[in-house]
């Protein structure tokens, strides 16, 4: 492997091997012109999460991904509602147990499920764990921290039982709401997902969804092309050029969209689009067998729990 | 300035649902009425350009980042009803398909920042522009009313989190849902949106409005 690129490195001329600043997604890069490596990091990200909802959600005879969409979209919001009214942080688990029994049983990759929830629990405990402390909720002292008598702490800085308990609990809940919620996400196709949204929305609102989300990808993209175009050119490094940067390319945007309306309008209309609402698509049947009387049940034993 | 799920009890979600609901009906009739059916596809686009808008990312102080809403610009371009459409399909997809914000939270994030911060920050935008339409007076306008828009999204943000230790305590006195009172959530977050994130929307909205007042002004209109 060694000798391998050695032998590369010596038939690639010299200056291209040069790390021209500008010219690629280098460390030093970074701290250049955040503005346009922290935009491209949001679409990149942006893209990978689509795919990987496309790639899971294809799989074919899982639990889930076989799941009338409809079914598992209500059984998992009332399962999100029915969170909500969790009080005590063991009382959530039935539901993460749930969650993971659900994910491994619909052959969602348990690594990446957990992953995706890593920036959450980071936030979420950054919030939180301040909530432990006897400054923001009273309570029985649980864990000592500052004695009392200190200049600037009186009663001196503990953390408090109903503290702990109240962060926990938030971290749980927001924890497990993002679990039931990726478990939809990841298992239905983002096309069935908005049709099946949009089957509970108003037409006009429906047609509004349904378009939009296609010219979500197109815009992303065209704003990738804008960022690689502009790393291209090394030009506009710097704070301020880097924000007017950013001004005048979501103005692009906007501009761009306001052009591709007559096109999307004979486009829609060609699709059967007609006035305010679209023409309703025929939607498979509703369908309650096995695989939905599965996942009521479980669902219903994850609240009883 | 998303509120996830699990922060919200389930009367503040619900009431906040509720209202955001009656808003989209409003908004939908309204719509109806004045957009031709021919400008349906502009709402749409809005809609994507506004989730793709929220992917530009400003640094900020202490290594976080920033990101403009657009609510001001769209409701500058499009009208105030059809930004605060826009601006609600955006959250959604994004809150349903991408899992980002929240579910039970949805309402609420769209009547702070889709309903509440467009149509604050274009009142303001509509009352200092009044009188004299010069470039440098909309620029100015279309700055405030983006400054002003952010911030009321933020302090109704505050508002709501802050009051969830007052409404839902359990029987040990601990706080159920968001354990911030409003001394804390209150400072805290306008903190940040009356110092920097007010003024990255605020420099995002009229470096746009500059570029579409330079290549097509006749979109700078006025819809109510």
């Amino acid at each position: 492997m060694e000798t391998n690129r050695g032998a590369a490195e010596k038939e690639i001329p010299g200056w291209l091997c040069l790390r021209e600043p500008g010219r690629g997604g280098g460390k030093n890069l970074s701290g250049k012109r955040p503005v346009l490596e922290r935009t491209l990091k949001s679409v990149l990200s942006f893209f990978d999460d689509a795919v990987f909802n496309e790639e899971v959600s294809k799989k074919k005879n899982m639990f889930l991904q076989g799941t009338d969409p409809r079914v598992k979209m209500l059984i998992i919001l009332a399962l999100l509602a029915a969170l909500s009214f969790v009080k005590n942080p063991a009382g959530m688990l039935p539901y993460a147990a749930f969650c993971v029994l659900a994910a491994a049983l619909s052959g969602v990759p348990l690594a990446k499920y957990f992953k995706r929830l890593f920036p959450a629990l980071l936030f979420t405990s950054v919030i939180a764990l301040p909530a432990a402390f006897n400054l923001i909720v009273p309570g029985r002292p649980l864990l000592m921290v500052l004695k009392p008598g200190a200049a600037f702490a009186k009663t001196g800085i503990f953390i408090t039982e109903q503290g702990f308990f109240s962060a926990v609990g938030l971290i749980l809940r927001v924890l497990v709401s993002l679990m039931l919620i990726f478990l939809l996400t990841f298992t239905t196709r983002p096309v069935d997902f908005i049709k099946t949204a949009g089957s509970f929305a108003p037409g006009f609102l429906k047609t509004l969804m349904s378009v939009s989300y296609r010219y979500i990808y197109f815009l992303a993209r065209r704003l990738e092309e804008f960022i690689f175009v502009q790393r291209a050119r090394g030009l506009g490094r710097g704070g301020g050029r880097e924000r007017a940067w950013a001004g005048a390319r979501g103005a692009a945007l906007l501009l761009l969209a306001l052009e591709l309306k007559d096109e999307l309008k004979f486009a829609m209309e060609a699709r059967g689009v007609s006035g305010h609402s679209i023409r309703e698509h025929r939607q498979k049947k509703f369908h309650f067998g096995a695989r939905e009387a599965a996942l009521l049940l479980l669902a219903l034993t994850a609240v009883l729990a | 300035m998303h509120i996830p799920d699990g922060y919200l009890g389930p009367a503040t979600y619900g009431g906040l649902w509720a209202a955001t609901a009656g808003l989209w009906v409003v908004a939908s009739k309204r719509l109806k009425k004045t957009f031709k059916a021919a400008e349906v596809p502009l709402l749409a686009l809005g809609a994507a350009l506004s989730f793709v808008i929220m992917m530009f990312n400003v640094p900020v102080v202490g290594g976080t980042s920033g990101h403009a809403t657009g609510a001001v610009l769209l409701a500058i371009v499009l009208g105030p009803w059809a930004a605060f459409i826009s601006l609600s399909i955006a959250l959604a997809v994004q809150a349903l398909v991408f899992g980002d914000g929240g579910i039970t939270t949805l309402g609420a994030n769209c009547f702070n920042m889709a309903f509440a911060g467009a149509f604050a920050g274009y009142m303001l935008y509509r009352l200092v522009s009044a009188g004299g339409a010069s470039r440098k007076r909309l620029l100015f306008s279309a700055g405030c009313g983006a400054y002003f828009g952010i911030n009321v999204s933020a302090l109704l943000t505050a508002v709501e989190l802050g009051v969830q230790t007052i409404m839902y305590k359990g029987a040990d006195g601990r706080p159920l849902y968001n354990p911030f009172p409003l001394k804390v959530t209150i400072p805290a977050l306008m903190a940040g949106h009356l110092t920097v994130f007010g003024f990255v929307e605020a420099a995002f909205t009229v470096l746009s409005l500059a570029y579409i007042l330079k290549a097509h002004p006749e979109l700078v209109r006025t819809r109510t």
